[in-house]
């Protein structure tokens, strides 16, 4: 894994603790945690507003084919496709957080 | 009053792009499952819709009470949820064309605010009140707004044409201003009519085209 994909993954979860109030501890949210069922019990609702926050904190818009469960099954599926949108603006907000 | 369903009361999809802004109503979705409008998961809604290209503020009635509640301590009542409507729409400027959605209690939610903000197109989709117990008032006050009308919104109210619940809510209203009532031949008597029409394409056939929004309303080009 990249140090890149971990920050990524690293934001995520700070925004689902910090912003989406998962009442999961940090702790325990991992790469593979199911956003759904068996993992953070996230329903649709709340998933429209991790979206919603993605795209505020990331600067990028998704693309209506790309809302597709596959995608949103847990942070790893959501980090491949963040970076499929434009990983060079994603690392550029890396380097300014550093 | 119900107890408050946890969680946001609304959701804002930012999309600069675009001139329009789809209000959509929940309704009573959070408190079945809050997994879903209609019967399909809002991802999938966001993908199949049309939607997700466009502005989209998805609204939750968190009392279960026709929206009467607003969203809590600082929204408390119809009035401010009212005005948290115009000063959500103000932070907006680059839109303009507001439409309002709903199903089932959700409808409810979509004509009223429709009316009350002067959208240009309101659809109801198998129209019902989130509480049985003030069903029959809270259609009163409905038609009473509906009555005086506000001269601009168009109201389209679908039901499926055997779902005598949904037909009984739109007949409130079918007489009233700018109100057309349509009987959905197909579907039998279903109350997820909004999902069977999203899925056969029906739904997407009713939306206006995407407006972008254009250089002409660009703040630098209308200044010089």
């Amino acid at each position: 894994m990249t140090a890149r994909r971990d920050w990524l993954i690293e934001q995520m979860r700070q925004l689902l603790v910090e912003k989406l109030e998962v009442r999961v501890p940090v702790t325990e949210i991992h790469a593979r945690t199911p956003l759904f069922q068996g993992g953070l019990g996230l329903n649709s609702f709340a998933v429209v507003d991790l979206i919603s926050q993605l795209e505020q904190r990331f600067q990028f818009q998704f693309r209506e084919a790309d809302f597709r469960e596959e995608h949103f099954r847990d942070l790893q599926s959501l980090a491949d496709l963040l970076e499929s949108y434009h990983p060079a603006g994603l690392m550029a907000l890396k380097e300014a957080t550093a | 009053m119900r107890e408050r369903v946890a969680g946001p009361p609304f959701v804002h999809l930012s999309r600069p792009q675009s001139s329009q802004l789809f209000l959509v109503y929940s309704g009573m979705d959070a408190y079945y499952s809050g997994q879903q409008i209609c019967s399909m998961g809002l991802l999938k809604f966001l993908q199949v819709s049309g939607l997700g290209s466009r502005n989209l503020t998805w609204i939750r009635d968190p009392f279960f009470n026709n929206y009467a509640g607003g969203f809590g301590p600082d929204v408390p009542d119809l009035a401010s949820l009212e005005n948290w409507h115009r000063q959500h729409l103000a932070s907006l400027p680059h839109v303009r064309e507001i439409y309002t959605i709903g199903y089932s209690s959700g409808a409810y939610g979509a004509l009223l605010f429709g009316h009350l903000l002067g959208a240009n197109k309101v659809w109801a989709f198998s129209p019902r009140t989130a509480d049985w117990e003030t069903d029959a008032e809270a259609k009163a006050a409905l038609r009473a707004r509906f009555q005086q009308g506000n001269g601009v919104t168009r109201y389209d109210v679908w039901h499926a044409h055997r779902n005598r619940l949904d037909r009984q809510f739109a007949d409130t209203i079918r007489d009233c201003a700018g109100v057309t009532v349509h009987s959905h031949p197909k579907y039998g008597a279903t109350h997820f009519l909004l999902d069977r029409m999203i899925l056969s394409g029906e739904f997407q056939s009713l939306l206006p085209g995407e407006s972008p929004v254009t250089a002409a309303l660009s703040p630098s080009l209308a200044g010089g």
